[in-house]
Order: structure tokens, then C-alpha cells, then sequence
């Protein structure tokens, strides 16, 4: 045991001697807690821009400012005048204009009574999913309202019994409904197995991918500075037969200083909570990475080609896995690569097992490449 | 210097040839992914369909009829699709991606629904906020209760009226009726909003934002494999150099020199590639751009290639070796990117972090390219390219003066 902590510290030494390992395990950890405390300001995935032809209208302010206060993905902000918003759509600034009308009581009852008068002018260069997805957002602020005006419109016209009652005194009957207000409970698809779950914000999300991304690539540049040692003879020393461990432990002592300092920078960050299985997590992560980079280094064999592949690779594995969004298309094609794990590994304990069987068959696909190109040699 | 100069070509030259066809295999990637990309947000878009898992106690008839009114409308029809499924087909389909999210009915939700009780559905997505749906569904199952809620008050604040009001005789009939209004009221409620679509005149559509992305991205991430070419452990070499008369500028400016000629080859390679693919394909693709435009497009890139470049060189300076120089490459090329807007569009930051973004070699560098569809004036953006550039070259040409001297023990 002593040993093996002896060897570690020496491998480890290896790498704290340069100066740059370490500005880029501090940085990690300060970006990523900077990031996040910065990501809970204000901030939409759309950015939506209300304004009013009126601004005295009473019943477009009280919507206008329950849509700004709210807390949700979409940003609003308020614009002067009708002009004003629309030149900030046209200029990009804004993906969309609401333009709420001079009267927005009229307006109401008109579409309440034929159900095709519109209300809102909404103004778009182009459209996409995101936008439409929004505009049900401000259907169903304008329903609320038209619902109440349907009511009394509705009341008026067919229920002679309620004409001595007042609007007032007929939508207090509407307010006073008794009515659960909760429709909906999020569930998690795995729940039996959750581990570290949290709630993610869209900015916040692809931290933990990026993190696993860059720990693939720290397995990769220890690769690299491995081959160049092989080079220049530096493990000359060594006997063949503990070249193997030799491999294996340069390059799992900078995937582990990654995977750890990475864990500690998304638990710090308050993104996760930290536990025992984050730190596991952390630990099968960085072996994981290191069997993919041992594969790698038998694959091609060679500096040179290795460093060429590598922004290749690593947009692929940005693309691939769910780091930012996910392309269903090549979902399958993700499990071959470690970030997909780490990334899923944080709400279903499961990954930790698929971690261990993927770094024991790339540790072997390894052991057979590196038993082929020998034999190959030999011939 | 001119020896030096030539035999830094030569290095590169050496190096060349395989970053070229790993280039072109990069090209081919990322064609594909553009490709889909632009799919997605042209095409597809319109008729892109979230498929939403529908399982529990589907028997109703009112909620089959629900289900069938609400895939015909025109509004929504475009976007959601509802599926119905067990729950076990539901997991399964959620975590290969067949469908973005479930809902998962409790027994007898309409019957109860209809005496008032309204016992809550479970709604499952993915936990990760990367598919549109997970993103959405907070605002999602809102707009739904919101409206669920509001027809609810209208349907039984009608019925409590008739009962206060000596007409409990005809309550029923008329929460039934009034209840299938609320719900024509909600199919029709597209018809609230009048959209008006400008089309694009200033500013960018949101392919030609992502072209521009993408192409920052794609040059910063090609200095990855250079890094291994130009970092240096020990400077026993620019200490001789010096020695010899090559002063650490002159050392310097041979090495950015031929790194700005190699990387300014891939970049030509590569547009002419995509010249040549997109003529082939032109009739396939649903977005082309003229040769010429490429063309002109790749001059205009030619100042971003400089800063590239140099950003490359002093990485290499700043770190002592690969490791240090790869991950604090990838680390600072991949911060700026992701907070300048190359992943998501860049409104979508808070205000800070979109002021910092602005001033950021990356966030200039695509103010720069936007401005080749925008037409806006471009020397502005230009001068800071370069300066950046400048800046870049210096503090790589400190770094290494400084390494050299300590390694004199001057």
C-alpha cells in the first residue's frame, strides 16, 4: 500500500512541477463557481419584448408586470412604444415583440364573444419552435382573462336567473371557485436509482459534460507526454512487463486530478451535492477516461497523429454526447465515448456499473491492438 | 533569421499533411452537423414534433376525444405530438430518446376532474436541461394548469351561482355546456395573437449566426494539434538561437510566421472543400452559398486566422509542456466560446456576462464575421481583431524572452 502511495505521489509530482497543471486545476475550480453564481442573474433562453399602444391601460400593465416578475426561461423586458420594440426585433436584439392593444377590455370580450377577434400583435423576424412554445405562454396569460369575460358574457346571455347580480358580484362566483391549483408533479424517469440529481438551469447544464470533456482531454495530453517519455527513453529503466501499470498509472494520475478537482468545482459551485458517489463517480470517471486513452495511444500509435485527431475527437464528443443539447441521431454512437457516463451517472446510479465494464473493454481492445501490432511487427 | 524562418517551414510542412486530412474529415463532420442544424431551424422546425408519452388510465372517452381535438390543432399540431404508451414503454422510450417526456394519468382523473377533484399528473422528462421539452416544462405545465384552472373556475363558479341563485334545476346542464365552451375557447386560442413575420433585414437569421459559430470555433480548436508542435520543455534551443544572433523576436516571429502560413492553408483547404461539396450539392441542400461568397467569406476570416495564430503561439509560451498547453488551450478556447454565444445564442447570458463576452477575443472575432452578412462597418471591429493579435504575439514573446533569460541565468 505504501508503494503504490509512494508512486503516486511521484506520478503526481510529475505533473504539479509545471505550473500551467496547476493554473488549470485553480481556474477550473474558480470558473465554474464564478459561472454559476453569475448564470442565476436574469437571463432567457428567449428573450421577448413587451410593449403597450396604451401604457394606461390598466389590465396590459398588471400583464406586462406579472410576465416581467416572473421566473422563468424566458426573458421579458419592457419596451417604451410599439416602434421601439419593433425595431429591437428587426435589429436582433429581441427574438419577439408582444404588443398589447388600447384596449385591452374591448379587446377581451370580442374574442370572448366570437372566440376569432385577436388581442395581441405579436411581431417575429422568423419562426421557430422556441417561439411558439413561448407564445402559449401569453395564450395562456390572455385566457385568464378571457375566461372571465366568457363568463359573464356567457352568464348574460343564457342565464336570465343571474341578471340581478352585478359583473362584480358574478365574478366573485369565478374567483371563489374552489379549485386544486395543482395539476402537475415533475417525476424523474429513474427515481429508484437517482444518486445526485439537481435541478438544472439551461446555462448551468453543460458544465458537468464540459467537465467530463476536458478531463478525456487531460487523459489525452498525458497520453501524448507519456509517448514522448517512451521516445526519449525516459522509462528505460523500467522492466517491460510494469511498462503496462507504468501507462496506466501517468495517465490515470492526471484523468483522477481532473475528474476530483471537477467534482469538487461542481459541488462547490452548489450545482450538485456532494456524496460519497460523486466521489466515486469521480473515480471510475477517471479510469474510464484512462482505458479510452490507452485505446487511443494503441489506435494510432503515434504523437503526431494523435495530436491531429484530437480537436476532431473532442468536437465529436462535444457533439455527440449531451453535453449541449441532444441529437437523438447518434444517441447510440455516445455510449462510445466516457463523457456520456459521467453525464448520466448524476441521475442514475446504473452508469457507475456501465463505467467499469467500459473501461475493462477498452482495456482489453488495448491489451489485443497492442498483442496484434507486436505480432505484426514480429512478421 | 531567414535560416530559421525557412526551417520552421519546414517543421510545419512535416506536420502539415496530417492535420490537412484529419481537416477534411473534420470538414465532412462538420458539414453533417451544420447540415442538421440547419434542419432543425429551417425545415424541420416547422414541422418539428416533440412526441409526449401518455400512459395511466386512458379509458375516458372525454380524455380520447381531449387527446384527438388537441393533435388537430393547427397551432399545435406542429409542435407536440401525444402518444399513448404503458409506463414501462414510457422509460424506455424516454431514455432512448423516442419521445421528450411522459405524463402519467392517475386512475379516474376525469371522472374526478368533472366533481371538482383534481388528483395530480405526474409529468417525466429527462433530468439534464438539454432537449427542448426539459427546458420548457416548467413553463409547459404551467400554461396547462393556468388553463386548466381558469375553465375549472368559469365551469363551477357557474354551477355555484345557479345553486345560490334558486336554479340548481338546470346547474348541471349548464356547468356541461359551459364546460365544452371553455374548451372550444382553448382549442381557438392560437386565434389571441396575431403574428406578423418581418423576415430578415438587419441582423442575422440564426443560420448565418451559427455559420459564423462555428467557424470561430472551428479555427480556435484547430490550434489543439499545433500546441504539441510548438510547446517547449526546455529552451536550451532559444537560448542558442540568441546566442547565434536570432534575437527571441526574431525566434518568434519565424514560428507565428509559419504556423499563421499553415493554419491559413487548412483554412483555404477547408473553404474550398465546402466550395466544391456545396456546388455538387446545391440541389440537395435546403441553404447554399456561392463560391464566390465563400471566397470573399474566407478573405474576411483572414483576420481572425492572424488572431488565431497567435493566441496559439502564446499558449504554447505560457505552458511548459503538453499537458499544461492542451488542457489550458481547450479550457480558454472553450470558456470564450461558450460565453461569447458560439453554443447558445448569446441573449441568452445575463447582462454581465454578455458585457464581458463583448470585449473577449472570441465575442470580437464574431462581431467581426457577423458584420460580412450584415454589411455594418467593419474597421472598428477590425482594429481589435488585430490588436488583439498584437497583444497575443506579445505577451507570447515576453514569456519566451523571459523563459530564455532564466534559462541563461541572466
Amino acid at each position: 500500500m505504501k508503494k503504490w502511495f509512494r508512486r503516486f505521489c511521484i506520478f503526481n509530482k510529475r505533473l504539479y512541477k509545471k505550473a500551467s497543471f496547476v493554473a488549470i486545476l485553480v481556474l477550473l475550480l474558480l470558473s465554474v463557481c464564478v459561472f454559476s453564481l453569475t448564470a442565476e442573474s436574469d437571463s432567457g433562453f428567449v428573450h421577448i419584448i413587451l410593449a403597450q399602444t396604451n401604457s394606461d391601460d390598466a389590465v396590459s400593465s398588471k400583464i406586462i408586470k406579472g410576465l416581467i416578475e416572473d421566473d422563468s426561461i424566458i426573458l421579458f423586458t419592457y419596451a417604451k412604444n410599439p416602434e421601439s420594440a419593433i425595431d429591437a426585433v428587426e435589429s436582433g436584439q429581441a427574438d419577439s415583440a408582444w404588443i398589447f392593444p388600447e384596449d385591452m377590455n374591448e379587446k377581451l370580450s370580442a374574442f370572448a364573444n366570437t372566440k376569432k377577434a385577436s388581442i395581441v400583435r405579436v411581431v417575429e423576424r422568423e419562426q421557430n419552435v422556441f417561439l411558439r412554445l413561448s407564445r402559449e405562454k401569453l395564450h395562456s396569460v390572455l385566457y385568464n382573462y378571457s375566461a372571465k369575460a366568457f363568463f359573464i358574457n356567457y352568464s348574460r346571455e343564457n342565464l336570465s336567473q343571474l341578471n340581478s347580480l352585478s359583473d362584480e358580484e358574478l365574478l366573485e362566483f369565478f374567483d371563489n371557485a374552489k379549485i386544486s391549483d395543482k395539476l402537475f408533479t415533475f417525476g424523474n424517469p429513474s427515481s429508484a436509482n437517482q444518486t445526485n440529481a439537481s435541478s438544472t438551469d439551461y446555462l448551468t447544464a453543460p458544465l458537468r459534460g464540459l467537465l467530463g470533456v476536458i478531463t478525456v482531454l487531460g487523459g489525452i495530453a498525458a497520453t501524448m507526454r507519456y509517448m514522448q517519455d517512451e521516445q526519449n527513453n525516459t522509462f528505460a529503466w523500467v522492466p517491460q512487463k510494469k511498462r503496462l501499470p507504468l501507462e496506466i498509472g501517468c495517465i490515470t494520475v492526471a484523468t483522477l486530478n481532473l475528474s476530483l478537482v471537477s467534482t469538487v468545482a461542481l459541488c462547490a459551485s452548489g450545482l450538485y451535492r456532494f456524496s460519497p458517489t460523486e466521489l466515486i463517480c469521480a473515480v471510475f470517471y477517471a479510469v474510464c477516461c484512462s482505458a479510452f486513452c490507452m485505446f487511443l495511444k494503441q489506435l494510432f500509435g503515434n504523437i503526431k497523429l494523435l495530436g491531429a485527431i484530437t480537436p476532431v475527437l473532442i468536437l465529436i464528443i462535444i457533439c455527440v454526447c449531451p453535453v449541449f443539447f441532444v441529437f437523438k441521431q447518434v444517441a447510440t454512437l455516445s455510449f462510445l465515448f466516457p463523457p456520456v457516463y459521467y453525464i448520466n451517472v448524476s441521475h442514475d446510479s446504473k452508469y457507475i456499473l456501465y463505467m467499469i465494464v467500459y473501461s475493462f473493454a477498452f482495456v482489453c481492445l488495448s491489451f489485443v491492438l497492442e498483442r496484434l501490432k507486436l505480432k505484426l511487427g514480429k512478421r | 533569421m531567414k535560416r530559421y524562418f525557412y526551417l520552421q517551414l519546414k517543421r510545419t510542412a512535416r506536420f502539415f499533411p496530417c492535420v490537412l486530412t484529419i481537416t477534411v474529415v473534420l470538414v465532412v463532420g462538420l458539414s453533417l452537423i451544420l447540415g442538421a442544424m440547419i434542419n432543425n431551424y429551417n425545415q424541420k422546425d416547422e414541422n418539428q414534433i416533440f412526441n409526449i408519452g401518455i400512459t395511466g388510465d386512458m379509458e375516458n372517452r372525454l380524455l380520447k376525444l381531449g387527446i384527438e381535438a388537441f393533435k388537430s390543432i393547427d397551432g399545435t399540431r406542429f409542435s407536440l405530438d401525444f402518444v399513448e404508451m404503458s409506463e414501462e414503454q414510457a422509460k424506455d422510450a424516454l431514455a432512448t430518446g423516442k419521445i421528450s417526456a411522459y405524463v402519467v394519468l392517475p386512475d379516474n382523473f376525469i371522472e374526478n376532474a368533472l366533481n371538482g377533484v383534481v388528483v395530480p399528473i405526474e409529468f417525466v422528462t429527462t433530468v439534464g436541461a438539454n432537449d427542448v421539452i426539459t427546458m420548457f416544462k416548467t413553463e409547459i405545465t404551467r400554461v396547462v394548469t393556468d388553463m386548466v384552472i381558469a375553465s375549472q373556475k368559469g365551469t363551477y363558479g357557474i354551477g355555484d351561482a345557479l345553486y345560490e341563485n334558486g336554479a340548481a334545476n338546470i346547474a348541471n346542464k349548464h356547468i356541461e355546456k359551459i364546460s365544452i365552451e371553455y374548451f372550444d375557447l382553448i382549442l381557438k386560442r392560437d386565434k389571441m395573437s396575431q403574428v406578423e413575420e418581418l423576415g430578415v433585414s438587419g441582423g442575422l437569421t440564426t443560420t448565418e449566426y451559427y455559420l459564423c459559430s462555428i467557424l470561430i470555433v472551428f479555427i480556435m480548436i484547430m490550434g489543439l494539434p499545433f500546441v504539441c508542435l510548438y510547446c517547449k520543455k526546455d529552451n536550451s534551443l532559444p537560448a542558442l538561437l540568441m546566442s547565434k544572433g536570432i534575437s527571441t523576436f526574431g525566434q518568434l516571429a519565424s514560428e507565428y510566421l509559419s504556423h499563421l502560413l499553415s493554419l491559413t492553408a487548412l483554412t483555404g483547404t477547408l473553404f474550398g472543400v465546402a466550395a466544391i461539396s456545396l456546388t455538387l450539392l446545391k440541389d440537395n441542400l435546403p441553404y447554399t452559398i456561392s463560391p464566390v461568397t465563400l471566397v470573399s467569406l474566407f478573405l474576411y476570416f483572414v483576420p481572425v486566422i492572424v488572431l488565431s495564430a497567435a493566441f496559439n503561439i502564446m499558449i504554447s509560451e505560457l505552458s511548459g509542456d503538453i499537458i499544461g498547453g492542451l488542457l489550458l488551450h481547450f479550457f480558454t478556447t472553450f470558456t470564450m466560446c461558450y460565453i461569447s454565444g458560439c453554443f447558445y445564442p448569446i441573449y441568452s447570458f445575463p447582462t454581465a456576462i454578455q458585457r464581458v463576452s463583448a470585449v473577449l477575443p472570441v465575442g470580437v472575432c464574431r462581431d467581426f464575421l457577423s458584420n460580412f452578412f450584415t454589411q455594418n462597418n467593419v474597421f472598428v471591429r477590425l482594429f481589435f481583431v488585430l490588436m488583439y493579435a498584437v497583444l497575443f504575439f506579445a505577451v507570447g514573446l515576453l514569456a519566451r524572452r523571459l523563459k530564455t533569460v532564466r534559462h541563461t541565468g541572466g
